[in-house]
Parts: C-alpha cells; structure tokens; sequence
C-alpha cells in the first residue's frame, strides 16, 4: 500500500516531533553539565583554619547557653538551634574573607578533633534526632 | 469559514494525537520552565532542607561511584542510617543512574526537566480518556504540568515532590486495570514503586487516595456486574502487585516507622485568603512567601465555565474532586475540617501541611480546564459559525495561561539559594560533629554529620562523637588494639587484637542488618558494637538487611510473575482471573515465608523525653510528690517532681507522672500554668508527652514518666505555683473536667502539683551545657 501525501507529511511531522523532543533533552542536559557557580576566589591557609576553628570555639559556649534557654530540657532541639548559630556565623567568616563554606567546616572540624575530647560548655556529640511534634 | 474550521480541528486533533509532536510540545514548555534552574546546575543548594535531601543523593551517588556498592547503608547522615528504610531518600530509584553518571546535583534540574514532560504526557492521556477531546486534554496539560509547587520544590531541595507529576499515570492505570487491562497493573504497579523509591513521602498515599476515588469513579460508571467482577479481579491483581513490586522500599519503610513512629500533633489549617493567594497569586520574584506556592494560573479557571455550562456531567466529578481537594487544603481551619477526619487514618496520621492538597486541586481544575476546551471544541465541530470565536478565545486563554504558569514557575525557581559546589577533598571516613543546616559541606570532605535534622526520629546514638581519632576502637582502652585494614560504606574491615573478650564499638548507628565475621553484632546505647573473643582476628561488618535484599527479591519476583501474565496474554491463552491472581500472590507469600525463615534482631522504640531520660518508670522515685488526680478521661495524673528553685543556669526541670488505664481521645493533651505570687501566668503546653506520645497510643497501666523544663531567665523573682490539666488541644480546645483528687488543690480544672521559688540573681554557669 502506497503512502498518501498528507501520511507523508504527517509522517514527517512525527519525526520532526521526535527530534525536537531530543533537542530538548540534550539542550536540557548540556545546559545542566556546563552551567557554573562562581567559587570563592581563595582557600583558607594553614594558620587561617587554625585562627578559624578557635574562633568557633571560642564562640560556641556562647550560643550553646542561648540554644539551652531558647529549647530548655530539650536536647535534640538545643543541638539543631546551636547548629543554626554555627551556620549562620560559618556562612559569615566565609563571605568575609571569600572562602569556600566547606573550608570553614573543615576549619572547626580539625580544631574539634585537635581539642579532643571535647568537654562541656562545648560538645563534640550530638543528641538523637527527635523533632518537635508540631510545627503550627 | 465551516471548512477552514474543520481542517483547523481535524489537523489540532491529529497534532495532540501525535505522541512525538505531543511531546515535543511538552519538551519545549519543561525546557523553558526549567532554563533558570538549569542554568544553576552547577551549583549546591543552601537552603537547610536541600541540605539534608540532597546530601543523602550525594551519599548514594558516593556509594555507587566511589565503593561500587548499593547505596543500602548511608554512613554519611544522622551518625549512620538504613538508606532504604529513610523515607525521604531516592538512592533506590532508577534516577540515580543518571546521578551518578552527571553528579547528584546537576542532575536535579534535568531530572525536573523530565518529570515536567512525564506529568503533561501522563495528564493528556488521563484528560483524553476522560474528556473524549486530544486537542482539549493538550490545552489543559500544561497548566497541570506547570503547576507552582514543583518549581518551589525544586527550590528548596524537595525535588521527591515531583512525584506528584505522576499522579496521573496512576489514575490512567487504575483505569486500564478496571477494563481488564494487564498494562494497567504494570503501570499503577510500577508508579507507586518509583514514588516509594523516589522518597514520595506525600505523593504516595495521596496517590493511593485518589487511586481508590478513581476505582470507585470507574466502577460505578461501568454497565453490568460481569464487567463489573472482572475489574475486581483485575483490582485484587493489582493490589497483590502494587504490595509486592513496591516491597524493595516497603519493607524497608515499615521496619523503620515500627522503631521509630513519627508523632504529628497541631491543628495546621489555612483561612480561605491565604489559600487562595497560594493557587492563584503570581508568586514574587524572590524569598521565601506563601502567595503563589501551588500556582495555577486564574486565566484558566475561566475554562472551567464552558464545562459545568455545557458538560455539567462530566464536570460534576472534578468539580466537587477540585472542591473537596480545597477543603482538605483549609485544613484545621475549616469547621468540619476534612483534614481532621483524614489524620485520623493511618499513614495520613502523620501529614504535616494540608495545603499540599492543593496539588490535587490543581489537578481537577486543570481536568475542568481541558473539559471546557472539549466541549468549545466539540461545538464548533457542530456549528463553527456559533461558536468558533469562543473556541479561539478559549485557545488564546490556555495558551496565556501556560505562558502566566511559566513566569510564576520562572520566580519560585530563583528562590533557590546556590552556592558554590563544595571543593572535594579526599581523607578517610569519619564522623563530625557536622551541621545539619549545611551538611553538603561536610559530605564532600568525607565527613559524616552526627547533627540530624530529620523530619522523623531517626535511630541515633547518644554515644556518637565527632572529635574521635580513630572511629574503631576496642571499648576498654586495656583490652588491645583496633585498627581499621578497610572502609566502605556497606563494608569495614578492622584488625583486632584482644587481650581478652572485649567489645569492639564502631562510631556509627547500630542496625539489625549489620553483620560481623567474627562475634556477635550489638547494641551499645544504639552503637554499632561487636563482642569479639581473645586474640588476633580481622572482623569484617557488612551491611546486608534483610527487609532491602529480602523486599528486592519480592519485588523482582512480581515483576517476573506479572511478565508470564503478559507472555501468555500474548500468546492467546490469558490465564482465568483466579490463577491470575493466585500468581500475583505468589511474590507476597514469598514475603511472608522470607519474614519467617530469615532470623533478624528487632529495633525496638526506645521511647524517650526531649532530655533523653526514659519516658516509662517501673516505680515512682522518692523525690515525686503525690498527686492522684483523675480526670473525665482514663487518665491519672499520679505524682509530680517540682524542685525548689531553678538549676544554677535558671532551668527549672518538671516532671509529671502520669497513668493511663483506657482508650483516650487523640485529642487529648496537656496544658501547664505556671502562675506567679502577682498572678501573672507562663505555660508550657504540650499535646504529647515526652515528645512521643499522644495519651491515645501510651501504653496502659503503665507509668509515663512526662519531663520538661521552663527556663526562668527574666522571671519576675519569687514563688510560682504550677498547675496542670488536661484539655482537648485536638479538638475544640476545651478543658477535661478534674474528677477528684487526693487532697490536691484544684482550680479551673487544674491541679496544683508544686512551687519553685525564682531566685533575685540567676546565676551562670555554662558547664551545664548536656554533654
């Protein structure tokens, strides 16, 4: 059976359809492979993660006493609101000096283990994850 | 003008029939919704949910790329936890291929692109079934497909939220299945298994809510018992599928909620404005806000008047589906609350928002949408000099809305935060201290967070640290040496060399599916622990549960017993309906026979206050004051703990007992009055005890050990009294009446339970801190 016109051309139209949908996807993943985010220009030097993770330290009895009245007798939350302290001064040292996040993490990462074991008023340990039961 | 009209029809109609031009068309719509979020690829998502959702893609993405494992145990969250057992996590399902091969971040936004084009193609073929019209159900897609709440998904890391773009696959299935259709089976099957396995944590029982409206929708319109009892037979196949294809991630799921149950109190609700805003206000540009969340454009409710004008049948169903939807949306804040009635079911128990509801409220108003286009359509096909100016105004009303419905996706797609993809840096696994608020930092220096911010009580130690120099060690320093030989995710090697019969701890989360070559595998305080013998030996734990490899076997063997049903429909000789479904039952027996035969310890709750003390006691201690308060509820307030003045830091810690001896209303909680010499009154309500329990599911006859604390900085100085009762916080929030007491006080339906005196000067002493 020979195919008319207008099957042709629908026919046409079906492979242009899928191509178009290929063209799409690949346009999709090629934008999502190269796409970049600007990177802070420098890292942190040796002695700056050492300056870095005693600052945290010295911080942190200071949000952990705010973190036991603002959540008092409940651990878990007292740990995440200390955890929101950190970021928030983490996120800060960071864009001052235009540092990677990650290297200020790893700047008071090293300083806990190089004060190990860490004793109260701080905490190197976490409480079990027991969320509030409500929100509202 | 009648032929122009016609061959214009005929040629949209054979264009929507086209599945390559269809999809092309939706192709183009996703890639302009997503070109924002595209162009972000390369970066880290910095809002704190994203944090927590997409490090545990990282994490399973690691597992495959760097170990070559399954992403079965996931060492890098929460102090260590079962990956598959995690209902938020996506590791198991087959979007983590393309994870791994383009990183776990880049491939969120092409993954979006996807499930954009996947929910438009699943809406036009549910719209096509449902309004007779190709050209109808291709207008009303996108304004589905497009809705506001996936790009806010995307935004804040929620990405097993695009889940709900497959709701419509489910209910195209579920009809296939009550005509008798095996594909049908397969399809609803295989959408619950990628939603459980994409971490559907609301798509899944609300997709299996509206699966049952649709089977009941489609029953009643059928003619006949006969069609009828087929569709029942076909039902039950695919009950006894859907239960077993998703036991990979079921099993798993349900061994996890068993030991660690998620309590969700309050009463959310969502006065009619605000929701209105949410579906209908064009969403901001930037921040965070509530107008525009679920955004469905208002242009395209204007369609929805050609359908209940001129198809008022057909639209009666979505109709009432897109009202009743609303309803639920409102939540607490509509009398009778929908919502309300909906939490009393299991699983629906623990919903947090109901405006989520309004995804489906979308969904019927899109239904509305494309019914209205048909019947438009389907006049101007009858008499084009009538009604084809309406017609065109109705195309030209869609298509503005799929160009609204782009804009608003475009704005909540820029409230994503992007950072910089965090540097790489290479060192052996160990646990820090982390923070939940920015745990893809810590995943990319190889360190695990023991800060948790799940939405659920993931089983933790309290014995984790993240300031260890080796995280294998012997639990007495004495007793030898441990030292680690190889470290994978879902497998450590360690060289022990024991003195004497010693316990080796590991710093991670115990869990019944880790097993030891050597000794036995325990629990100590929730850490991963091995009783090792005398002597030198090299102890190898693996992960190996047996609900994920067990509930994989199921699974595998459903989709094998489900392609014989295929094979021999195929091949002319369809099975009878009984050895059907005798065949789909055959995975689920497996399941049950693997249940029994295959030996595993228990995680068992350990049910605790907010302090980490217990929450049951076998007797009261001597410091707690007597009480014997019983109210018009089985419900005993037998003693209480009030010390005489705040702690040197002013926290001043309470203790309740309480007993329980009969059903109690949900609705059931308590409330605490802590009044001053001078009258003024603080409190500290609380809906469950400890936390963890409502009074309804505490066991009875049992002492519930209730412990808070109030900090008293910037407390007037002096005596306050505490009072205590009982009130329907649930429900309409009245007081439950005091029966009597022991000679306690009562008042207002409170009773006294003690005094603590505030201090002039609080005094400070920050060593308090929990350790």
């Amino acid at each position: 059976m020979t195919m008319t016109t207008t099957q042709a051309r629908w026919r046409r139209v079906a492979v242009s359809g899928w191509m178009a949908l290929a063209l799409c996807g690949g346009v999709a993943v090629a934008r999502a492979v190269t796409s970049e985010v600007r990177t802070p220009s420098r890292r942190l030097s040796a002695e700056e993660r050492v300056l870095v993770g005693r600052a945290a330290a010295e911080a942190e009895p200071h949000w952990r006493r705010r973190s036991m009245h603002s959540f008092p007798g409940d651990h878990w939350s007292q740990d995440d609101d200390f955890g929101a302290s950190e970021r928030g001064w983490v996120m800060n040292e960071a864009r001052r000096r235009d540092v990677p996040v990650t290297d200020v993490f790893d700047a008071i990462d090293t300083e806990l283990r190089s004060a190990a074991p860490i004793l109260p008023p701080r905490k190197a340990s976490a409480s079990p994850c027991k969320p509030r039961p409500f929100y509202d | 003008m009648t032929t122009s009209s016609h061959g214009l029809l005929r040629a949209a109609h054979r264009a929507a029939s086209l599945t390559s031009v269809r999809l092309a068309l939706f192709g183009v719509l996703a890639l302009a919704a997503c070109w924002h979020s595209l162009s972000l690829a390369g970066g880290m998502n910095d809002f704190r949910d994203s944090h927590l959702l997409d490090s545990y893609e990282d994490a399973g993405t690691r597992s495959v790329t760097h170990y070559g494992q399954l992403p079965l145990w996931n060492p890098w969250s929460c102090g260590g936890q079962y990956a598959l057992g995690s209902p938020q996590t996506r590791v198991f399902a087959p979007t983590v291929v393309l994870s791994s091969l383009v990183g776990p971040r880049r491939a969120e936004p092409i993954l979006l692109w996807a499930f954009l084009v996947l929910g438009m193609e699943g809406f036009f073929h549910y719209a096509r079934r449902r309004v007779g019209s190709a050209t109808g159900a291709l207008g009303a897609a996108p304004l589905f497909g497009l809705m506001g709440f996936t790009a806010l998904s995307w935004s804040i890391g929620w990405l097993n939220f695009a889940g709900f773009l497959l709701l419509p696959w489910l209910l195209v299935g579920t009809r296939r299945v009550a005509e008798g259709k095996l594909s049908g089976v397969a399809l609803v099957g295989g959408v619950f298994a990628l939603l459980l396995s994409f971490g559907g944590t609301y798509p899944v029982p609300m997709g299996a809510l509206f699966v049952a409206l649709e089977t009941g929708r489609t029953l009643y319109g059928m003619r006949g018992m006969p069609r009828r009892r087929e569709a029942l037979w076909a039902l039950g196949i695919t009950a006894c599928f859907t239960l077993a294809a998703c036991a990979f991630r079921l099993w798993p799921l349900i061994e996890t909620m068993r030991s660690s149950p998620r309590v969700m109190a309050g009463t959310p609700g969502n006065a009619l404005v605000p929701l209105t805003k949410m579906l209908l206000q064009l969403p901001a540009r930037s921040g965070y806000s509530d107008p525009g969340n679920f955004y469905f454009a208002p242009a395209a409710l204007l369609l929805a008047l050609p359908a209940l004008a001129l198809a008022r049948r057909r639209a009666l169903y979505p109709a009432v589906m897109a009202g009743l939807c609303a309803w639920m949306a409102a939540g607490y804040s509509a009398t009778p609350s929908l919502f309300a009635g909906l939490r009393t079911l299991p699983i629906f128990e623990t919903f947090r928002y109901p405006e989520r509801f309004l995804v489906p409220t979308c969904f019927f108003l899109a239904e509305l949408a494309a019914l209205g286009l048909a019947a438009l359509l389907a006049r101007t096909w009858r008499a084009p000099s009538r009604w084809t100016w309406a017609a065109v105004a109705a195309c030209a009303v869609a298509i503005s809305s799929w160009g609204l419905q782009l804009r608003a996706f475009d704005n909540l797609s820029r409230w994503a935060q992007m950072t910089a993809m965090p540097a790489e840096r290479e060192q052996p696994f160990a646990q820090a201290r982390g923070n939940r608020w920015s745990q893809g930092h810590l995943l990319a220096l190889n360190r695990g967070s023991i800060a948790c911010g799940e939405a659920w009580p993931v089983p933790m130690s309290s014995k984790l640290r993240g300031d260890l120099s080796q995280e294998e060690y012997l639990e007495e320093p004495g007793a030898g040496t441990a030292k680690r030989v190889e470290w994978t995710p879902n497998r450590v090697s360690i060289d022990v060399d024991a003195t004497r019969p010693t316990v080796l701890l590991v710093n991670q989360n115990w869990h019944p599916g880790w097993k030891s070559s050597q000794g036995e595998v325990i629990s100590r305080d929730g850490l991963l622990g091995v009783r090792v013998p005398q002597g030198r030996q090299q102890v190898v734990l693996s992960f190996l549960p047996r609900s994920g490899l067990g509930g994989t076997l199921v699974s595998a063997l459903a989709w094998a017993g489900l392609a014989f049903l295929m094979w021999r429909e195929r091949r002319g000789h369809r099975l009878p309906w009984p050895g059907a479904l005798g065949v789909s039952a055959v995975p689920l027996a497996v399941w049950g026979v693997l249940a029994m035969a295959w030996p595993e310890p228990v995680a068992k709750p350990d049910p605790r206050n907010a302090d980490g003390s217990p929450l049951t006691v076998a007797a009261l201690p001597p410091a707690a004051r007597p009480v014997n308060a019983r109210f018009d509820v089985p419900v005993e307030l037998v003693a209480a703990e009030v010390p005489a003045e705040p702690d040197a830091e002013g926290i001043t810690p309470l203790v309740l007992h309480w007993r329980t001896t009969g059903p109690v209303p949900r609705s059931v909680g308590i409330f605490v009055h802590v009044v001053s010499a001078e009258g003024q009154r603080l409190g500290s309500d609380h809906p469950v005890l400890g936390g963890t329990w409502f009074f309804a599911d505490a066991p009875r006859d049992t002492l519930l050990r209730d412990a808070f604390s109030l900090s008293t900085r910037g407390w007037r100085p002096g005596t306050w009294n505490v009072l205590v009762g009982l009130w329907h916080a649930g429900g309409d929030q009245s007081r439950v009446d005091v029966l009597g007491t022991g000679g306690a006080q009562v008042s207002e339906g409170r009773v006294y339970v003690g005094t603590f005196t505030v201090p002039r000067n609080v005094r400070a002493n920050e060593s308090s801190v929990n350790p």
